[in-house]
């Protein structure tokens, strides 16, 4: 069973249901015969295959054979959500959350029957059967406080986890199950030479699934062949960031839709805006293109667009349905996020957001969003306004995170030149013996397959 | 990097015809004198010396060209007395020690290390690679190489590892000095050349910046690389010098004989060698910033280590473990936060491009007051600040700024922000308790940043034993000698216009 079936079969796809529950219980059955030995399992997803919802239960199943089991992600907002996963799908499970100075669990979380917040010595002393906590708290208790002996270590997005950190908790438990999406952002370093170990077995920025694989290429690594979050038609702009993995999603075609109100007299000033947003909600895409311009990274031209994009989607009585509601309910403005590249960006639409009363929709930049899921996105293009392409912008991560948020609509906001920047020979990129990804390149390919399906969806502004 | 900034700069450049300066202070430590260090290389042959130039900045330099570098007899006798003097310039730096205590662990560290300035960083790298070959010579063929050439290896390694550390002062590559401390009309490729950073910030007069730049890197050769014209002369010296040689590596007969190539180096290094010595003196003139000795003591620490390691023969690894890997990472970073916050905090000119990118805020402090706040479940005092900036604020509630006088201590919440006239009137809460010290005064002009001074937390080694995550499946393959090969004959470079058969090549 996966995440999001709610009696909705009639609404899902069920052969792309069955090949993923098919695939999951391969792994589970993989995980229990490796019990023991120094071994893993490796799952590699699509954005919204439903991993945290695959970990819970796997941590469920794990907990009911009688094991200890340590559950880890790289961010402190993910293992939060994991305590909650876990509590919803295991409310009879007891569930030790041991976190850093200052890093509690917010209330709610903390009320919830049978979660605790032991300090790491109490975890070892107590044996807690079941500890959640940040791969660095859990290395951190691992070294200070002797926090080990568990029989298996399960890492959420493990992708994003860089080798430097797995080193230390890997030594918790033997077996390990490393799950993660395969298309989100590297392991990253400010340092001007963060490329200095690359190719080399000892490279820390590896993820940690990399380094895994790299001294145990016998791993088993399966590919979950399903998106939850993502409806068919976003389907073949995520395929972009996934080559040589296949997958469908789970939900069938027609099934979520985003219904507006329609534009009131005297509203022929936001016409452009009321076309994008009709756009996003017919056909699931939008992609809103400002007069081409080098602008600053903080443009405040695209920050506005943004903010009035925001404001009339409420304004117009946004009303979603999906295969978990029997009809149309009111779209809340959490369920809206705006996804950035940058901190200032963040910061300056925050302003502007807080300034329109729409503090409840969520601001940040697609390394926080890593992992989360809204009804609707607008994602500011990471070459919106750019006057050259770089590493940083091109990461095909980047745009993955931005464009894969969403379970209705996606409404990209950038400048009419931007798709120029692509135009002519990509440019010459390092060579690293030992490493084959190239992910200049790699977005090049993206970024343009990106723009050529989103071509249909432009909407001048 | 502010984009503004950058813009700004470029403009006003462009507008006044001379570079300008990004920094108030200087950010790094320049020792009177410095060891220089100039390399020039073959065109075909990147991994060896052809040329070494070395000596205190201050005064003339030595000159150690081995004629055939290729050749290992020749190449060893001439760099001997750059390794043997290098060596004895080390030890002697770390002879005078001060005692340190942090924590429970004492240590003596050498109260000034050495510093050595290069002209650029393809220089650092340079010096890394030989200091590679060097530091791992074997008595293959049952010759011990001079064990000076070795612990100079060693040395060199070690600077040129070093030079990764943000804000380091011990192996100094001037291009990057200069590029920190001034705005050019140079792109990050172009400000490799120091030639053309110095033309850009004293242009001959009625010379646009623009067209020095360019007239300089025409012009100036730095190394290590050689330019196409450099290496023909050097390559029918070179074919002479062998010539005439005849295979022999005799110091009586190759001595007289490599005088022309000796003196086709010193013309290269010469040049080199004043603008090296102009580019320090000009940065020299301005006032250190206070984190420059204490970055340095920290560069003395490193260097005090190596200097215990190796002199009783210690060893170096080639390659790093993963361990090492992780907690260099880990150190690097940190060092690169601290010395962005360092520059930024003490500097009013680094703080600039936060201003603009909106992660600081200056003003005046319109009120100062005190309030109760409830921290988990105890009342505690907090003090709340008003601070009127001139210039529109688009902080979010909740984000958390240092105020420079304190950026080493307890971070402002922004609790909120207003209009006020053009501005805006900033509302900061401090998250700790407020004492005499920690408390702008009314009238106060004060910037807030996202920059912390402060040492982060004191984190733990990661275990010798790595996991067995991180150990492969199959032990490597030993790898032969560093210096394997190197009693062959260098192989005749091949003109493809002789080739019978070019289509062989492909």
């Amino acid at each position: 069973m996966s995440a999001g079936v709610v009696d909705c079969g009639e609404r899902l796809d069920q052969s792309v249901v069955a090949a993923a529950a098919a695939v999951e219980q391969v792994m589970r059955a993989n995980l229990l015969d490796l019990v023991g030995r120094e071994a893993a399992v490796v799952a590699a997803a699509p954005a919204g295959a439903g991993k945290s919802h695959f970990v819970a239960a796997t941590v469920g199943l794990l907990r009911a054979e009688g094991l200890r089991v340590a559950l880890a992600a790289p961010t402190n907002d993910q293992v939060q959500s994991l305590v909650v996963r876990v509590k919803q799908l295991n409310p009879d499970l007891p569930v030790a959350f041991v976190h850093g100075v200052g890093r509690e669990l917010p209330a709610h979380i903390a009320a919830l029957p049978g979660v605790s917040q032991p300090s790491a010595a109490d975890a070892q002393r107590q044996q807690d059967p079941l500890v959640i906590a940040t791969i660095d708290k859990l290395a951190d208790a691992f070294l200070r406080n002797g926090l080990c002996g568990f029989d298996v270590l399960v890492i959420d997005e493990a992708y994003q986890a860089d080798a430097a950190r797995y080193y230390t908790a890997a030594g918790v438990a033997p077996t390990h199950l490393l799950v993660g999406d395969t298309g989100q952002l590297d392991p990253f370093s400010p340092l001007d030479d963060a490329t200095y170990w690359r190719g080399g077995p000892e490279d820390p920025l590896q993820t940690a699934v990399g380094v895994l694989l790299r001294n145990h290429p016998d791993t088993p690594v399966h590919q979950i062949p399903v998106t939850w979050r993502l409806e068919p038609r976003a389907v073949p702009v995520a395929r972009c960031f996934y080559p040589g993995h296949p997958f469908g999603a789970a939900v069938l075609p027609g099934v979520r839709s985003l219904r507006l109100t329609r534009p009131g007299p005297g509203s022929q000033v936001l016409a452009p805006i009321d076309a994008a947003l009709d756009e996003a909600a017919s056909s699931g895409w939008a992609h809103v293109t400002l007069p081409g311009a080098p602008v600053l990274t903080a443009d405040p031209a695209t920050a506005v667009m943004i903010r009035e994009l925001v404001h009339r989607l409420l304004a117009r009585s946004a009303q979603v349905t999906c295969e978990n509601r029997s009809g149309f309910t009111d779209l809340n403005p959490s369920e809206i996020a705006v996804g950035v590249s940058h901190n200032d960006q963040k910061d300056l639409l925050r302003a502007l957001l807080d300034s329109y009363g729409l503090s409840s929709v969520r601001v940040e930049t697609a390394n926080k969003l890593q992992g989360l899921t809204f009804e609707v996105v607008i994602a500011w293009h990471p070459l919106a306004g750019a006057g050259v392409t770089d590493a940083f912008h091109l990461d095909p991560g980047r745009l993955c995170v931005l464009l894969t948020r969403h379970r209705q609509a996606c409404i990209v906001v950038g400048r009419d030149s931007d798709r120029a920047l692509l135009e002519g020979v990509p440019p010459a990129t390092p060579g690293f013996l030992g490493w084959d990804p190239d992910p200049v390149l790699d977005g090049w390919d993206a970024h343009e397959g990106v723009f050529r399906l989103l071509e249909p969806h432009v909407i001048a502004a | 990097m502010s984009t503004a900034m950058e813009a700004l700069f470029a403009a006003r450049i462009y507008a006044e015809g001379q570079a300008l300066r990004r920094t108030t202070l200087r950010h790094v430590h320049l020792a009177d004198p410095p060891l220089a260090i100039a390399v020039w290389r073959l065109g075909g042959e990147r991994f060896r010396a052809a040329a070494i130039a070395w000596g205190p900045l201050d005064g003339p330099f030595q000159l150690a060209v081995p004629g055939e570098p290729r050749n290992r007899d020749l190449y060893f006798a001439a760099l001997q007395p750059f390794a043997a003097d290098l060596c004895a310039r080390v030890r002697r730096a770390a002879v005078s020690r001060e005692v340190r205590q942090r924590g429970s662990v004492i240590e003596a560290v050498p109260t000034d290390a050495l510093q050595i300035v290069v002209p650029n960083r393809a220089t650092v790298s340079a010096l890394g690679l030989l200091g590679r070959y060097l530091a791992y010579l074997s008595d293959r063929g049952g010759v011990a190489p001079d064990p000076v050439l070795v612990e100079a290896g060693r040395h060199l390694r070690f600077y040129a590892r070093n030079a990764r550390v943000p804000g380091q002062a011990l192996l100094l590559p001037l291009d990057r000095l200069v590029a920190d401390h001034w705005a050019t009309l140079l792109s990050p490729f172009e400000q490799a050349n120091l030639a053309a950073l110095d033309a850009q910030i004293e242009p001959e007069p009625g010379r646009h910046p623009f067209d020095a730049s360019a007239a300089a890197e025409v012009s100036a050769r730095i190394g290590p690389e050689p330019t196409e014209d450099i290496d023909r002369v050097t390559g029918a010296l070179l074919a002479e010098f062998n010539a005439a040689r005849s295979s022999s590596t005799d110091p009586a007969v190759v001595e007289p004989l490599a005088q022309p190539l000796r003196s086709h180096y010193r013309d290269l290094v010469e040049p080199v060698w004043q603008l090296m010595q102009r580019v320090v003196a000009r940065e020299r003139q301005l006032t250190a910033a206070p984190s420059v000795s204490r970055r340095f003591s920290a560069d003395g620490e490193a260097f005090g280590r190596h200097v215990d390691w190796v002199i009783p023969g210690g060893y170096y690894r080639t390659t790093d473990t993963p361990r090492q890997a992780a907690i260099t990472l880990r150190r690097l970073e940190d060092a690169l936060a601290h010395y962005e916050a360092d520059r930024a905090v003490e500097d009013p000119a680094c703080m600039i491009p936060y201003l603009l990118d909106g992660d600081a805020i200056r003003g005046t402090v319109a009120s100062v007051a005190e309030t109760k706040v409830v921290v988990k479940v105890r009342a505690v005092s907090r003090a709340v600040i008003a601070v009127d900036s001139p210039d529109p604020v688009t902080l979010p509630g909740g984000k958390l700024l240092w105020w420079t006088a304190t950026a080493a201590d307890q971070p402002w919440q922004v609790e909120s922000v207003q209009p006020n006239g053009t501005g805006s009137r900033v509302v900061l809460m401090l998250t700790a308790k407020p004492t005499a010290e920690r408390l702008p005064a009314v009238g106060n002009v004060i910037t807030l940043s996202t920059l912390c001074t402060g040492r982060s937390g004191f984190w733990l080694l990661p275990p010798v034993e790595p996991p067995w995550t991180h150990r492969p499946d199959v032990a490597l393959l030993e790898g032969e000698p560093i210096d394997a090969g190197d009693s062959e004959q260098p192989v005749a470079a091949v003109d493809g216009a002789t080739v019978p058969d070019p289509g062989r090549y492909t």
